[in-house]
């Protein structure tokens, strides 16, 4: 029998989920910032209409309490989790919408939900006009949604439930006992990066690419932004083909590889841990290497590409965009879709896999990969060994740990469940009238948040289809359980007695 | 400050292990394109 949620429960959801919004108001003065200084005044105001309608909104949330004493379990956070990703682009896309630049309301969701999920695919036109501020915000949601906007209010306005709003967000691994030390040595991170990342991509802009120290500046956070949470949105309409440069794609490489590192990875070589036998970094590494030279292997077989070079630069360079779940792309979405056979096989193999677990990636993610390789070994062993026979079932991550059935079940349900999710994406595609390639590369790049685009997500594809891509990029982000939790509760409240 | 300064090497250490790991996806990649064009 379904519980009928309590008024309670709705009132510290409402509670929890406005200290959220809170957020955006904060987030939104940067952006605000930026049009005053460069007086762009139209959209200064539109941060403004965020700003003041955002505020109101969490102020309201603020005076809404559950009873005292009340304790908030792990659905809980779950809802909120799966809420936050639902509205927050929602109050996002105000001065996107404002802008001009979308055809229609659900557009500017689109590409709201794209930055906040860092997946990065775009329905924007004329991108290479947009405001600068504008262009600024489309960033700083990918920052947000990469850096959690739920960690942010548990760092600012930590209070009751935060550690259920931490599981809720789909990182499962805990480096530290208490989430506000996590939430802190996770921005630390974040800053650490962003010093040197900014710096060195600015000064690559003003020396190599020969901009002036103000637009430099800009290219460099924004690109800093997208690369680092793994997002793949970029100021200019060409994505990183703009800039033109081997040395900028190698700086970029780095960042998109640390945003797919998992936090309890960047920690363990933060304290000098040993990590070359973790699972993670063993299954990334391989994947990696096996769908680089795939991709390569198919540029050469279908023509694409037929020089050392150019096969290096280009094919790394997507191979790494791909598997890190970036979306960043040197070459055209034209060109892109002519990568036909194993270079497309190789493309969207990575991008299905995605990066690390507790990172800005989407996608199976590595752990899932490994565990089910070495799950899978393991009963292989099993049965080719003598009866009675025992195989120890364990695996290395910042330690030796156990392969129970539990975790093998998880880790199989989960990836299927991707997997399911990345063949309704393309069912609908297809059914729509587009083709099994295109349908389901777009398919895999929104479910796990890549970004990557053969050019079926544009302006004018059908509103089915755009809304399939919504719902995959917000599924795909939060990893299924919180969409769940989220269906139960809804179950509950109409259904519950 | 001290703690700070060794906050400061250990992301410092933590950047140079992405750029080694960058440096060597680029050896991977170079020495399958050297091996795809010699072959195919």
């Amino acid at each position: 029998m379904l519980l009928r949620p309590s008024l309670d429960d709705h009132r510290s959801i409402a509670h929890d989920l406005g200290r959220i919004i809170g957020v955006v108001a904060m987030a939104a003065v940067v952006p605000l910032m930026w049009a005053i200084a460069r007086q762009e005044w139209y959209a200064a105001s539109h941060f403004l209409l965020l700003i003041g309608v955002t505020t109101v909104v969490a102020a309201i949330a603020d005076r809404i309490h559950p009873s005292p004493g009340r304790s908030v379990d792990w659905s809980h956070g779950m809802v909120v989790a799966a809420l936050t990703w639902l509205t927050v682009p929602a109050f996002a896309t105000v001065p996107l919408w404002a802008s001009g630049h979308y055809s229609r309301w659900v557009d500017s969701y689109f590409d709201a939900m794209s930055g906040l999920t860092t997946t990065g695919l775009s329905v924007i036109q004329d991108l290479d006009h947009l405001p600068e501020s504008v262009n600024l915000w489309r960033h700083i949601l990918q920052f947000l949604g990469g850096q959690g906007i739920v960690l942010a209010a548990l760092l600012f306005l930590a209070g009751s439930g935060a550690l259920s709003l931490f599981e809720g967000e789909g990182r499962e691994h805990r480096m530290f006992p208490n989430v506000r030390t996590t939430a802190r040595f996770i921005w630390l991170v974040s800053a650490a990066h962003a010093v040197i990342g900014i710096s060195v991509l600015t000064l690559d802009g003003i020396f190599v690419q020969g901009f002036g120290p103000g637009r430099a500046f800009f290219h460099a956070t924004t690109i800093f932004m997208a690369a680092f949470d793994t997002g793949g949105f970029t100021p200019m309409s060409t994505s990183i083909a703009y800039y033109n440069s081997p040395i900028f794609e190698a700086l970029v490489a780095v960042l998109m590889v640390a945003g797919a590192m998992s936090f309890g990875l960047h920690h363990a070589i933060w304290n000098r841990r040993k990590v070359a036998n973790n699972i993670e970094v063993r299954t990334f590494a391989f994947t990696l290497s096996v769908t680089l030279i795939v991709t390569i292997l198919g540029l050469v077989l279908i023509g694409a590409i037929d020089q050392f070079y150019p096969l290096v630069r280009v094919g790394l360079f997507h191979a790494l965009s791909a598997h890190t779940g970036t979306g960043f792309s040197t070459v055209s979405s034209a060109e892109l879709a002519r990568w036909s056979g194993l270079a497309f096989a190789g493309i969207a193999i990575a991008m299905a896999l995605g990066g690390m677990s507790s990172s800005t990636a989407g996608g199976v993610k590595s752990l899932r990969i490994g565990l089910a390789m070495r799950a899978m070994r393991d009963t292989v062993r099993e049965a080719l060994l003598p009866d009675g026979a025992v195989v120890a079932q364990t695996y290395h991550q910042y330690g030796v740990q156990r392969i129970g059935p539990n975790l093998v079940r998880s880790v199989f349900s989960i990836s299927l469940l991707y997997v399911a999710l990345y063949l309704f994406g393309a069912a609908v595609a297809l059914s729509l009238g587009y083709d099994l390639g295109p349908a389901l590369f777009e398919s895999i790049s929104a479910s796990a948040a890549v970004g990557l685009s053969v050019g079926v997500v544009s302006p004018d594809m059908p509103l089915l289809l755009e809304l399939t891509y919504i719902a995959q990029m917000w599924v795909g982000r939060l990893e299924f359980i919180a969409i769940a939790a989220l269906l139960g509760f809804a179950a509950s409240t109409v259904f519950g007695k | 400050m001290r703690e700070m300064l060794r906050e400061a090497a250990a992301g410092i250490r933590g950047m140079a292990v992405e750029v080694a790991a960058v440096i060597g996806v680029i050896v991977i990649a170079a020495l399958a394109a050297a091996a795809v064009l010699a072959l195919v």
